[in-house]
């Protein structure tokens, strides 16, 4: 995780910073013998910082919260370091830091102003008390510099100033992550349930099509048996076979429509043959586009080569994949939309790719965030891909674009096992 | 002796179209079929000239639309009654342009009686 990795390098270097203060400051003999409280005071953020991070991993993994606070999130993180980093080296300079720490103090309420806007004004205030507590000996040094403990006691003050905002955030964030999770559950849950009503709504007019045309067949064979032509009777055994044959057909619509149509997201996970899984989805996909000259390949795959997964949700994230890719090449001139499975040995790949050029390089990052379309309101509202990503990834997989193709590919990345 | 004159279906669906062809066939009227409006427009510029076609819209290669669009464009063909079949809806420009529209499963009295007014049949 990103932010895992970001807190976990904070810590590391806040070790550093700590190492350095405590055996390699340049001035000896002025650092009083509490120089190791400071250490400790380091050591205790940086263990409430991985502790944050891990918390905020953990919501940084849900796409909707990405999309809404990634940068954000990012500027903080830069600003906290930049904190962090302007404190140690002040720390490291030596005590009389009176400037350098009146540089953190400015960098601090920059902070808490830029997060007017996020920030709940009790977090707020948090955050205005942290320079407050420190500046205050701060300013007593800049006007007394020979008072070195009034240094002292402004770092110690900070820090735990500092340690009670930690806190403060991390109550803050374990009580919205607890209250939080049954309503983004459940929001995650009507997403997924908007994206594919709409991917079946896409689909419903060539689903129709396809049954009106049975339908017409058995008409019109019923109208010659109970109207039949005085010259020519037909065969009513012929004829019955074939209605039986018609009645078949809209069986099998039906079928394959009602295997990815309904929602899959409390199924349980099970070995299914990835071979028929993409069949039965590549037939859904032509019986939802009859009528369109694009050509569908399903490239080989092992009978033997199986994937634990909800059958349903896979088949429902390539079936959205397939109707991009029929949206997207409707327009060229040349048409194909084609299906490849590499067994990659722990793991599978499911490609879907299409004769498109390939998504534009400034849309690359856009694509999977939620309600982000390039689709005319008729044809999509934006939630598809996101909702795939998400599904694949709460099957422990990847779904991403591979730009090295020269033409426009998506790739499932699939653990054949579930841990 | 049926007419000489036939009636074209254009239809991508091979059930659909084999199953008109046997009961309009049996009801005495003439059949020729054309898979999709391409395939259709050449029989016509071959010098078919049908009593009314029946032209399905959703359609590969050239759909129903693109076709009733052609044969509009072709002085020879503009006047051949041409009525449309759909399984799903009439929305399009040209959808009045058409001498009339079957909605898929097509009520088979209604489509006699209109075979009747352009196509005669011996029985």
């Amino acid at each position: 995780m990103e932010v895992g990795r970001r807190a976990a390098v904070a810590g590391v270097y806040h070790i550093l910073a700590f190492l350095v203060v405590r055996f390699l400051t340049p001035y000896p003999g002025r650092v009083p013998d509490s120089i190791d409280w400071i250490g400790a005071a380091l050591v205790v953020t940086m263990l409430g910082r991985i502790a944050l991070g891990a918390i905020q991993a953990r919501r940084f993994s849900d796409p909707i919260w990405r999309a809404r606070w990634k940068w954000k999130f990012r500027g903080l993180i830069l600003l906290t370091a930049l904190f962090w980093g302007l404190l140690s080296l002040s720390v490291l300079w030596s005590f009389g830091v009176s400037l350098s720490f009146f540089i953190v103090t400015l960098v601090n309420v920059g902070v808490a102003a830029l997060s007017v806007q996020n920030l709940g004004l009790d977090l707020l205030l948090v955050r205005l008390f942290v320079p407050l507590i420190g500046g205050i000996p701060l300013l007593g040094l800049l006007f007394r510099p020979e008072t070195g403990s009034g240094a002292l006691a402004g770092v110690l003050a900070l820090f735990l100033a500092y340690l009670l905002f930690l806190a403060r955030r991390a109550h803050q964030l374990l009580w919205e992550a607890l209250a939080n999770r049954s309503e983004l559950e459940e929001t995650r849950t009507k997403a997924i349930e908007s994206a594919r009503l709409a991917a079946m709504g896409t689909m419903a007019g060539g689903i129709a099509h396809e049954i009106n045309n049975p339908l017409q067949v058995i008409r019109t064979y019923t109208q010659l048996l109970s109207n039949p032509p005085q010259n020519a009777a037909p065969d009513t055994a012929i004829v019955a076979a074939r209605i039986d044959q018609t009645v078949e057909r809209i069986a099998h619509i039906i079928a394959s429509l009602r295997a990815f149509a309904r929602p899959g997201t409390g199924d349980p996970f099970e070995q299914v043959k990835v071979g028929d899984l993409l069949a039965e989805v590549a037939e859904l996909a032509r019986l939802s586009r009859p009528a369109e000259a694009i050509r569908l390949e399903l490239g080989p795959v092992s009978e033997s080569l199986t994937v634990e997964c909800r059958k349903t949700e896979i088949g429902q994230v390539v079936i959205n994949l397939l109707n991009n890719a029929f949206d997207a090449v409707e327009v060229l001139q040349e048409k194909w939309v084609r299906i490849n499975v590499v067994d990659c040995g722990r793991t599978i790949e499911i490609e879907v790719e299409d004769s498109g050029p390939g998504i534009p390089r400034e849309l690359l990052d856009k694509i999977m965030l939620p309600f982000f379309t390039t689709k005319i309101a008729q044809k999509g509202i934006g939630l598809g891909l996101s909702i795939s990503a998400t599904i694949v990834e709460q099957h422990g997989g990847k779904l991403w674009v591979d730009t090295k193709s020269p033409h426009t590919r998506f790739v499932i990345s699939l653990p054949k096992r579930q841990k | 002796m049926k007419e000489s004159r036939p009636i074209l279906i254009v239809e991508d669906d091979q059930d659909v179209r084999e199953s008109l062809q046997m009961a309009l066939e049996a009801y005495d009227f003439s059949v020729i079929t054309a898979p999709e409006g391409k395939s259709a427009l050449e029989l016509l510029r071959n010098g078919l000239r049908p009593c009314v076609i029946l032209a399905d819209v959703m359609m590969p290669v050239m759909n129903g639309w693109d076709f009733l669009e052609a044969k509009l464009n072709d002085p020879a063909l503009r006047d051949i009654p041409i009525y449309m079949l759909s399984a799903a809806d009439r929305n399009h420009a040209l959808a009045d342009r058409a001498n009339g529209f079957f909605a898929k499963p097509i009520k088979f009295e209604k489509l006699l009686e209109v075979l009747a007014r352009y196509c005669r049949t011996d029985g």
